[in-house]
């Protein structure tokens, strides 16, 4: 490339950026895809999900906070039909789902089903601000990416997992739903 | 990402260089101002270097989109997009530049998390 003298602009290609990697579409759950490494975690009570296998497997036990900073156990729904919504705020797909998470907690409640959230936002300050001006009237929790790697899931949301009153999962969503498919899972576990 | 080629520049000038973002098919990242303030927007950065300083970054026109998940449309960046950089040189040497691309990425059904892409700019101030 010749030197120019001038102090003109000059146009340059010098590199690309590549946001690679990126190989996940859209799977409905039937066709949902192996995830490529497998996971570990720090102190799980129970044996760990491996990377892509985990519809049958017990869900690994988990504390963490709400959005006041309390916390909170899956232990403490033992024996209840739980789904675990990992979602965030900046998450447009997820903004879908949580008004039908409120339909199907209010629907199911009676029932013991329990729906928690579980926020994968970086900061706790931008959960708080979502949930003051939308409220839910479900659990919310503030995981900051440390959980989602020990359910054995790729990192996409909104991810789903329904689990059973014997602690296992029996099923996982990857990527946005129909109301009608999430309402037959949570039947399922019931 | 590939490897920048070695850029000659003038002393004490105004350089402009364009970095491409390659996004690939079936995903989008927000645009540099998203219209949905909880949305992340994408941004470049350049680690200070002594003899050269970032001027400022354009971006180009986003485009707008209607996913199945907005009301809607976003400002969002699709395929690949050079995002130009003005860049002042101070006195002749060679710098090698740290920069990065803030972004969020998502098909019309899932979301990645936020994300940092780093590139390297080498520039020889003549």
């Amino acid at each position: 490339m010749s030197e120019t003298k001038s102090k003109s602009a000059n146009w340059l290609i010098i590199g690309v950026v590549l946001i690679g990697g990126l190989i996940y579409l859209a799977y409905s759950r039937k066709n949902a895809p192996q995830p490529v490494a497998a996971v570990a975690a720090a102190g799980a009570e129970a044996p760990l999900l491996e990377a892509g296998n985990v519809t049958g497997r017990t869900a690994p036990m988990w504390t963490l906070p709400d959005a006041d900073g309390k916390p909170v156990s899956l232990a403490q729904f033992a024996g209840h039909p739980v789904v675990l919504d990992f979602w965030a705020t900046w998450c447009g797909p997820c903004a879908v789902e949580l008004p039908w998470w409120k339909e199907l907690q209010d629907k199911y409640r009676a029932q013991g089903l329990v729906v928690i959230g579980v926020s994968e936002d970086t900061s706790l300050a931008d959960v708080k601000k979502y949930l003051a001006t939308n409220a839910l009237n479900y659990q919310v929790v503030w995981d900051n990416s440390k959980l989602m790697p020990t359910y054995g899931t790729p990192f996409g949301l909104p991810t789903t997992l329904f689990i059973n009153r014997q602690g296992k999962v029996t099923e996982r969503a990857l990527g946005l739903e129909g109301k009608p498919d999430l309402d037959k899972a949570i039947r399922a576990i019931l | 990402m590939h490897a920048p080629a070695k850029i000659s520049a003038p002393a004490h000038a105004s350089v402009e260089a364009t970095v491409t973002v390659a996004i690939e098919a079936g995903y989008h990242i927000q645009s540099n101002h998203p219209k949905l303030d909880y949305l992340i927007p994408s941004q470049v950065s350049l680690t200070p270097a002594d003899g050269i300083e970032l001027k400022q970054t354009d971006w180009p026109k986003p485009e707008e989109h209607k996913f199945s998940f907005s009301a809607d449309p976003l400002t969002v960046f699709e395929g690949d997009v050079p995002v130009r950089l003005r860049l002042a040189t101070g006195a002749p040497g060679t710098h090698t530049i740290q920069g990065s691309l803030h972004y969020q990425a998502c098909t019309d059904q899932l979301c990645r998390p936020p994300a940092t892409a780093p590139f390297t700019l080498t520039i020889v101030v003549r």
